[in-house]
């Protein structure tokens, strides 16, 4: 894995994680809707049209055209579980960018998945 | 469905509208996690296999052209992206019911569910490592889960 892949797995989450911000961006502005027939009908159009939503959308695809790459290398009980390093740059991108509060407890949650995911990618299975 | 004689009266003032769900609407949103997971996870097995037949691609912009009408038109590629589709539909049906700190913990199941059918379905094989690092990415989430703000 480490030698392998990990140099594509890196883009693959940087992208998707930095299009889920730019979805959080975009749905900051549009505001929280009802899932009601009516409030979706009024709501989509404004999400369809919010540049930030594209961008995100955009990461989203680039994102997965390297999980793809990822997954054509490497054995999927070893990729899957590292795509977790992705809760460690979440925390990190909306504490830099969106300058969200991460408590102590969170940032030790995250210091012990990227150990697993450490441990996985290791694993010579 | 959730009914009003089956909320609880929450006395903070501003609670999310989770808390006024009662604790059996909260499990049954629990139950939708089981689909979820299995949508997602087997989703994630037929993108594998769909990108074991188109095989490894170099990123250079020759390779990506003749590559991407492969999988572009692959069909496990596209079974692949339903079952994650219909996964973040089940999702988010639960989490606009039960707890995020309580679903999402639940949800790393999935890095156990992925390992076995992976072993069960594609031949791959298993070993205590990625067991031991599997089992250390779940603690991790939990922690994550239990430090979510309850407003």
């Amino acid at each position: 894995m480490m030698n392998n892949a990990f140099w594509l797995l890196i883009p693959a989450i940087l992208f998707s994680t930095t299009g889920e911000l730019f979805f959080k961006i975009g749905m900051n502005r549009i505001g929280g809707f009802e899932f009601s027939g009516n409030a979706v009908r009024g709501v989509l159009p404004r999400i369809v049209r919010n540049p930030f939503i594209w961008v995100g959308f955009t990461g989203f695809g680039l994102g997965a055209l390297f999980w793809l790459a990822v997954l054509s290398r490497v054995p999927l009980s070893i990729a899957y579980p590292t795509l977790a390093l992705s809760y460690f740059v979440v925390v990190i991108e909306a504490r830099l960018f969106l300058h969200e509060r991460v408590t102590w407890k969170r940032m030790l949650g995250v210091t012990i998945i990227v150990l697993g995911v450490v441990i996985v990618g290791l694993s010579e299975a | 469905m959730i009914t009003p004689d089956q909320l609880e009266y929450d006395e903070r003032a501003d609670a999310a509208p989770s808390q006024y769900t009662s604790r059996r609407a909260v499990f049954q949103s629990l139950l939708l996690l089981i689909p979820a997971i299995l949508l997602s996870t087997t989703g994630q097995l037929f993108l594998k296999m769909g990108m074991s037949q188109v095989g490894g691609f170099a990123f250079t912009p020759d390779a990506l052209l003749a590559v991407l009408p492969q999988i572009a038109f692959n069909p496990l590629i596209w079974i692949g992206f339903a079952g994650f589709i219909g996964g973040t539909i089940f999702w988010l049906g639960v989490i606009s019911r039960a707890p995020l700190s309580l679903a999402y913990p639940i949800l790393a199941l999935s890095y156990f569910v992925v390992v076995v059918e992976a072993w069960l379905f594609l031949g791959e094989p298993i070993s205590w490592q990625l067991l031991l690092g599997v089992a250390v990415i779940f603690v991790g989430v939990v922690i994550v889960g239990l430090s979510e703000e309850r407003k």
